[in-house]
């Protein structure tokens, strides 16, 4: 398995990790070395999500449009005895959206908690394989490697909007509080950035001071969005952001990362396939802990290469 | 489709309006019981306080406030039990608040789950039911026989404030496991650590639900008579503890926390245990005060409460 393509390769091919033999002998191998991971992410900045589908399905490998953020590689899980994630490998691309789908019990949400480490609160569950999230290098799972560092460099987004009983503003800095940041400017010039990115300032502008409860349920989501951003993520997980919400304050969310898409890098979970397509630039789809199958958006959608993935996306099951 | 069984036929309406009929009976007896021991509850606990304002309201004036006890029941007064039990009250909140709180975050946030920690569970909510004369008789033993304390009102403060300890764990714990889970996970998705997180984020949700729990409990203290009893307290104080206050500097004291006392209870019983009957009405007239005053702390705890729920910003 391609181990060393930190570089970038071309989704459409060289990822199908669940067949080695066919990432071995893929056209794109790109040899170790060379272009460092930054200096990529800048030049492939420019890339919208529509050129990369545009241009992927005819290159051969050449073009690259994606430098690899974040690198799950031979990656299992357990809740206690109970294996919930076996044998993912999956590359995240920097600054694109990629969607995790499967039916319910899958194991994508499990996935996604162990970008952040969430599953350490509870004792008893346990990592293999690892994590790997560029530039820094550092394995998220790693055992030498503090889960407290990890969730001060990756923001997540949980499925019910979850704001602190406090005001918008407190909200909103409550990341940069955590992180001892008291300068009364800087927090309210993050707070309003962060609530512009979120498109949210224009709502709340004038009432910073209220409670966030008072927020519709949508607004709250958009809240918690700002919140996770106001720190600066390096990846911003959402945990189905918009299944508790109704179709409207769901299009406003999905307008918000598809937007966020383009700056920030996203791994969403989402139970809608017409989400993922919507609002994705590559999907992966999980069954009963492992991953079947992951390519860019277009691809997983039209053109799939395993029967299952085909089966789960024309709804014969799931 | 064939229906065996009439019960299951969706288009019986009759046997439907059958079922209705006999569920809005059932409802109306539960409401009826419901209602009568209510009205029981509250016609006693009515006539109680009635038996005692009418008996003791007379003597209840400026002078019953401002007056020292005295042997003579027209000129007896309750000024030293009044300030001994507002001196003892502060005391005790100022000791339970800090103990009970920390002690309730730890058993609800931090302790592992273990055995001990369930040891400890089971007793917290145990020595709330253990008889307030057995912790007069630890504070006997421990603060004025070991420690060589004296009668004083921070003695009574701290075995009072013992006695409420486990009723202010319990509501802290219940105050911060109604907080749902989403926010805990929220703060630590943050990259809060825990302090930050209880800190931050738990306590303030938290603290109408630990008020409430400190009213409670001090609302019991203020009443108690045998703990204050047992560590010896005064039944005839005919003078005030020193004043907090200095016109030299340091301007504050705290001499009174060493200063003998009476309390309200106190000053109940010993004139209740006269045979005169002039001295029955001045005990019922110093009940009104302290039922006055337990008034006054639970709708204390009502408006705070309201204020933090109405404006959860406070910073």
């Amino acid at each position: 398995m391609n181990r060393t393509a930190y570089t970038a390769h071309a989704p459409s091919s060289g990822t199908d990790h669940t067949n080695p033999a066919t990432a071995n002998t893929a056209p794109d191998e790109t040899p170790p070395g060379g272009e460092g991971p930054t200096g990529r992410g800048s030049a492939n900045r420019e890339h919208s999500p529509a050129t990369v589908k545009v241009d992927v399905p005819g290159a051969n490998g050449e073009d690259s449009p994606s430098t690899v953020k974040v690198d799950v590689r031979g990656l299992n899980f357990w809740y206690g005895d109970f294996q919930a994630l076996t044998d993912i490998n999956l590359p995240i691309y920097y600054q694109h959206v990629t969607a995790l789908i499967g039916a319910s019990g899958c194991g994508k949400s499990t996935l996604l908690r162990c970008f952040n480490r969430m599953h350490d609160v509870q004792g008893g569950n346990h990592y293999q394989g690892a994590i790997q999230m560029q530039p820094e290098d550092i394995n998220l799972i790693g055992p030498e490697t503090d889960p407290m560092l990890v969730r001060l460099k990756i923001g997540m987004v949980f499925q019910q909007a979850n704001p602190f009983p406090k005001s918008i503003f407190e909200n909103v800095a409550a990341g940069l509080r955590i992180r001892g940041i008291k300068d009364r400017t800087v927090l309210q010039e993050t707070v309003e950035r962060s609530l512009q990115r979120a498109a949210l300032w224009d709502e709340v502008k004038d009432r910073l001071d209220m409670p966030a409860f008072e927020l519709s349920g949508g607004q709250q989501q958009r809240l918690c969005i700002a919140r996770t951003l106001a720190p600066e993520p390096e990846l911003l997980l959402l945990d189905e952001p918009t299944s508790s919400l109704d179709p409207i304050a769901t299009a406003k969310i999905e307008d918000l990362i598809t937007r966020l898409g383009k700056e920030v890098t996203i791994l969403i979970v989402t139970h809608n396939m017409q989400q993922a397509a919507r609002i994705s630039d590559y999907t992966a789809f999980m069954h009963l802990g492992e991953l079947i199958e992951h390519d860019d958006t277009e691809t997983m959608f039209t053109n799939p290469h395993q029967e299952r993935t085909e089966s789960y996306i024309t709804g014969r099951f799931g | 489709m064939t229906h065996t069984t009439l019960a299951l036929n969706p288009t019986d309406d009759r046997h439907l309006s059958g079922l209705i009929q006999r569920s809005q009976r059932a409802d109306l007896i539960f409401m009826g019981i419901s209602v009568m021991v209510l009205t029981v509850a509250i016609l006693m606990l009515l006539s109680l306080i009635l038996a005692m304002a009418v008996q003791g309201a007379s003597v209840v004036d400026g002078q019953f406030l401002t007056s020292f006890p005295s042997r003579k029941p027209e000129e007896a007064g309750i000024l030293s039990a009044w300030v001994g039990s507002v001196a003892v009250m502060i005391v005790t909140a100022v000791l339970a608040l800090p103990l009970g709180v920390g002690a309730g975050i730890y058993l609800e946030e931090y302790a592992p789950q273990n055995r001990i920690t369930d040891l400890i569970e089971i007793n917290v909510t145990n020595l709330a039911g253990v008889p307030s004369i057995i912790y007069g008789l630890l504070a006997l033993g421990l603060f004025l026989f070991t420690f060589g304390m004296g009668q004083w009102i921070a003695v009574a403060g701290l075995v009072l404030a013992l006695l409420i300890l486990p009723v202010v764990i319990v509501s802290t714990r219940e105050a911060l496991r109604s907080i749902p889970g989403s926010v805990r996970e929220g703060a630590h998705a943050l990259g809060a650590d825990k302090w930050q997180t209880v800190s931050l984020y738990l306590l303030p949700a938290a603290r109408p639900g630990i008020l409430t729990g400190l009213i409670v409990g001090l609302s019991r203290a203020i009443g108690e008579t045998a703990p204050v009893i047992t560590i010896g307290a005064l039944t005839y104080i005919a003078f005030l503890p020193p004043s907090p206050v200095k016109t030299t500097p340091p301007f504050v004291s705290f001499e009174w926390l060493t200063s003998p006392f009476t309390v309200l209870p106190i000053q109940m019983f010993n004139w209740i245990s006269r045979p005169q009957s002039e001295f029955h009405e001045l005990a019922a007239g110093a009940g009104i005060v302290l039922l006055g005053l337990t008034l006054l702390m639970n709708s204390l705890a009502i408006y705070i409460r309201y204020r933090l729920r109405k404006k959860p910003t406070a910073k």
